[in-house]
């Protein structure tokens, strides 16, 4: 019986919270936020007419997608194979809402931090590259090329950024290294030592720097790069399937967003999630962390390919490394 | 609903996982086929214009060879300049040296793995 009510739970969750529908109306509300915001910084209107203040314009542009345009068929291209790989990029971050202490059924486990990277890092990456594959083009692969290029530096840097919370927090949970463990509690390692500080401020500017990057926001925009690469790995993407992987791009906002705050500004902690002090907690952080993402893309100009995986280098992977240590150090000395 | 920790060990987690990813690409995906409705335009597909001969373009995925050497040369230029300058110079001594060196880097690496697997 309770294993029924738990997968009856978890059907829901997938379906309605913290699963499809809420994770696509914050990808959507994300969307707004960030158009609505870096036309605010570059002197633009942005969405106005759709909505109050054109909150449903992201909406809009999806449903005229899906319901009005059609998907271009091409002589060496398949369907069936792009939208397979839309549907597994955004599958894989639905899964990983699941050890969120956002949902109200999680799943946690003692190192499961490597659980979210294969669900995060390596089936979103996989299923992105399948859909671009299906639709050959020489501004496809020259764009993949680019993609695969960045991600070989941009997943190691989340990783170690991911860590340093973990290591820090590790030894006041009985499931060390999860990501419940440093949800709850990553708002208190700021406070444990000078050096644990440091530490956690090195690695949250690292992992925005490489979230930047794996959402190809600019300054590392190259996959896509417009003016030379048509738009690069989604070139022949039309009607449904460019509704999808727009899906998918505003849901890995959302999440990218969700991360820095639940693994190092602590979501609602200290209080709870029902709270209306957690509620709002919750919401600000969020914000702000949407901002920060949004800013430092207003502030940048595209990179070429090497100079955007030696800043990935320079400011994500080497800062990550030395908050490691910081943080390894910070354990033993206290 | 109430809230729920399920606390597993690394393994039932990623199989359990898994199966949420599953259930969720089957029910995005029937969502979007559902929206999509056969819209189909295969108006102008044999105009394909691609900078490949036909037996290269009809592969579903370019080959992986392709893949490694477009990264390499797009991510590590310089690495891959460094590389080409240091081995193709022409002098088969060159050639055998860098072999040489990386063939006898094999050999300690194996001597010592199977070294540590015997203790």
């Amino acid at each position: 019986m309770d294993i029924a009510i738990t997968i009856l739970n978890t059907l829901v969750a997938t379906i309605i919270f913290p699963g499809l529908i809420f994770i696509t109306a914050l990808g959507l509300f994300s969307e707004w936020f960030y158009r609505k915001a870096v036309a605010r910084m570059q002197n633009r209107m942005g969405p106005a007419y759709t909505g109050p203040f054109g909150i449903l314009q992201p909406l809009a542009d999806m449903l005229k997608l899906f319901l009005a345009k059609e998907v271009k068929k091409q002589r060496y291209s398949s369907i069936l194979l792009a939208e397979l790989g839309l549907v597994i990029a955004i599958a894989s971050i639905v899964a990983s809402l699941f050890m969120l202490p956002l949902s109200p059924i999680r799943f946690s486990a003692p190192y499961d931090i490597i659980v979210l990277m294969y669900l995060y890092g390596v089936w979103h990456f996989i299923g992105l590259v399948i859909a671009a594959l299906a639709y050959p083009n020489p501004f496809v692969v020259a764009g993949l090329s680019r993609l695969i290029a960045l991600t070989v530096v941009i997943e190691p840097s989340i990783f170690a950024s991911l860590l340093v919370p973990a290591i820090l927090v590790s030894s006041s949970c009985q499931q060390p290294f999860s990501i419940i463990c440093i949800a709850t509690n990553s708002w208190s390692a700021w406070f444990k030592s000078p050096l644990a500080f440091v530490a956690m401020a090195l690695a949250l500017a690292s992992l925005i720097v490489s979230l930047l990057a794996k959402l190809w926001l600019k300054p590392f925009d190259i996959p896509e790069a417009e003016q030379e690469l048509i738009v690069g790995h989604i070139t022949e993407f039309s009607g449904g399937l460019l509704a999808l992987y727009n899906l998918s791009h505003d849901i890995k906002f959302a999440f990218a967003a969700i991360l820095i705050t639940y693994l190092f500004l602590g979501g609602p902690y200290p209080y709870s999630h029902l709270s209306i002090e957690g509620i709002v907690l919750l919401i600000v952080k969020y914000l702000a962390a949407l901002y920060v993402l949004t800013l430092i893309r207003a502030s940048f100009g595209r990179r070429r390919i090497e100079q955007g995986i030696s800043l990935i280098m320079k400011y994500s992977l080497i800062p990550s490394i030395i908050a490691i240590v910081l943080s390894i150090t910070a354990v033993i000395i206290t | 609903m109430a809230i729920q920790t399920l606390v597993l060990d690394p393994i039932t987690l990623t199989l359990v996982l898994s199966g949420v990813m599953t259930l969720a690409i089957v029910i995005i995906y029937v969502i979007a086929a559902v929206l999509r409705r056969g819209r189909i335009s295969v108006e102008g597909d044999e105009m394909y214009i691609g900078g490949e001969s036909e037996e290269v373009l009809r592969n579903k995925v370019p080959s992986v060879l392709a893949l490694y050497w477009g990264i390499l040369s797009r991510a590590w230029r310089r690495s891959v300049k460094y590389l080409r300058d240091s081995i193709h110079t022409g002098v088969l001594n060159d050639w055998y040296g860098y072999m040489g060196m990386w063939l006898s880097l094999l050999l300690i690496v194996a001597i010592v793995a199977i070294l540590i697997y015997v203790k």
